[in-house]
């Protein structure tokens, strides 16, 4: 089976559960107002950190995001019948994390407006605050497709995503955080070009890495 | 050329401390129609999946027109088909849409599957909608949609009504025509025998019994439990 019609199945699937795309824009922006009332009345700290606090919000997301995103697979056996037929594992794991990374990129463009609402930024660079949410949001999706279909598929419960998944994407985070804040506040010393840089090498290594890992995951 | 479908070698599989097949030989010619029947636990649904690759054995070897279930699994995979206890479909997908997602070169047009396992006029309806044997026809058609040379189905009367166990039979017959090789897991023994060549017998694990499925014994030993 081609990876066209794998995409086209787990685009399907996202958007009949599309429900759990808006549950998780709720839920970021709940993150941020709550990152809104931290920092009051000191106003001008949010602006300064208003990238970073979307970047945690979208952490958060991708954490719930990944955990259930083989759970279709995992009711009636699906994703075995796939092994079965057989479709090769990296393949189904490429269509799951596009799949992924196409809803947390429509949930951070959807928290764009409240987060320049409720922090009150200007934009400098919307091409760089594009980029960033591109870049990070891959990175962010790749690993995290892997380690959700190991929580997924062997039952180990929702905990483990995260505490795998959040010590491994610290660069990404790191690095959009500031590739956003550059973005938003001004880059006068050109620095966005090297943290764009660092995603990309970033989302290369770990799309290459967990493509080959996921085999070992859910076919051995 | 191999002279068999498949070549049970010595296997022995577990689950924890238990034995769910305990070195088991059986080879399958071409074409031959297998029933594997046993009480519960026997090891039938285990000797499927381990033929269809889901499971690996413990000891022993098997192989599918000659290539291993372990070290060739991906081409093993390519021959064969499994209808399962899970019925490997998409819950948010449609019938048709599952049967699509299912199809291999070879197999057969989504079409005709649809008319074949009588779901036709609920094709474009979600799978989460469907009663449970409903839904079991759609796995049949999904060993359909794939055209496979061994196909290996796990109590395919589960679930049906009555009309269904007329289209099973009528599945039966369209398999044995094109030559593939079944083996088919049941309680259902009479109903089975009449279209099957030989009869496999388990009973913990190991064989029972095995021979032509017209002279399969009846009596309450084989039948039982334990032995």
């Amino acid at each position: 089976m081609s990876l066209g019609a794998l995409i086209k199945k787990d685009f399907r699937l996202v958007w009949r559960r599309k429900g759990q795309a808006f549950s998780l824009f709720a839920f970021g922006a709940t993150v941020l107002l709550l990152f809104s009332f931290t920092a009051r009345p000191a106003t001008e700290l949010l602006s300064l950190h208003g990238g970073g606090y979307l970047w945690v919000a979208l952490l958060l997301a991708t954490a719930l995001l990944v955990n259930d995103s083989f759970v279709p697979d995992q009711e009636e056996g699906a994703l075995t019948g796939l092994l079965l037929l057989p479709v090769p594992a990296h393949r189904l794991f490429f269509a799951k994390a596009l799949a992924n990374w196409l809803v947390l990129l429509l949930v951070g463009l959807f928290l764009l407006p409240i987060l320049f609402a409720l922090y009150d930024l200007p934009l400098k660079d919307t091409g760089g605050l594009m980029a960033a949410l591109v870049l990070g949001t891959a990175g962010l999706v790749g690993p995290g497709t892997l380690y959700g279909a190991m929580a997924g598929i062997h039952r180990s419960g929702g905990i483990v995503t995260p505490l795998l998944l959040f010590p491994l994407v610290v660069p990404v985070i790191i690095a959009s955080s500031q590739l956003t804040s550059l973005s938003l506040l001004g880059d006068p010393m050109g620095q966005a070009k090297g943290w764009g840089s660092l995603l990309l090498a970033f989302d290369a290594i770990f799309w290459s890495l967990s493509g080959v890992l996921f085999a070992q995951v859910v076919d051995d | 050329m191999d002279d068999f479908a498949i070549e049970v070698n010595d296997l022995s599989r577990r689950y924890g401390r238990r034995w769910a097949l305990q070195r088991l030989h059986l080879e399958v010619a071409r074409g031959e129609i297998l029933m594997v029947a046993g009480p519960n636990g026997a090891g039938k649904s285990t000797l499927l999946r381990v033929l269809s690759t889901i499971s690996r054995p413990d000891t022993g070897t098997v192989r599918i027109f000659g290539l291993d279930v372990v070290n060739q699994r991906l081409k093993v995979r390519q021959r064969v088909s499994l209808l399962d206890h899970r019925h490997f479909c998409y819950g948010e997908l449609s019938a048709w849409e599952n049967l699509e997602l299912s199809g291999r070169p070879g197999g057969m047009a989504t079409e005709e599957v649809v008319e074949l396992i009588g779901l036709k006029g609920r094709e474009q309806d979600p799978l989460g909608s469907f009663s449970a044997g409903m839904k079991k026809r759609l796995a049949l058609g999904r060993v359909l949609c794939q055209g496979a040379e061994v196909v290996l189905l796990d109590e395919p009367y589960a679930g049906l009504d009555p009309e269904g166990f007329g289209r099973l039979e009528g599945i039966f017959a369209s398999l044995a025509e094109r030559g593939a090789t079944v083996l088919i897991s049941t309680h259902q023994v009479a109903r089975v025998a009449p279209h099957c060549h030989r009869a496999l017998v388990l009973r913990e694990g190991k064989t029972a019994w095995l021979g032509p499925a017209n002279e399969l014994p009846h009596d309450g030993e084989l039948w039982s439990r334990q032995q």
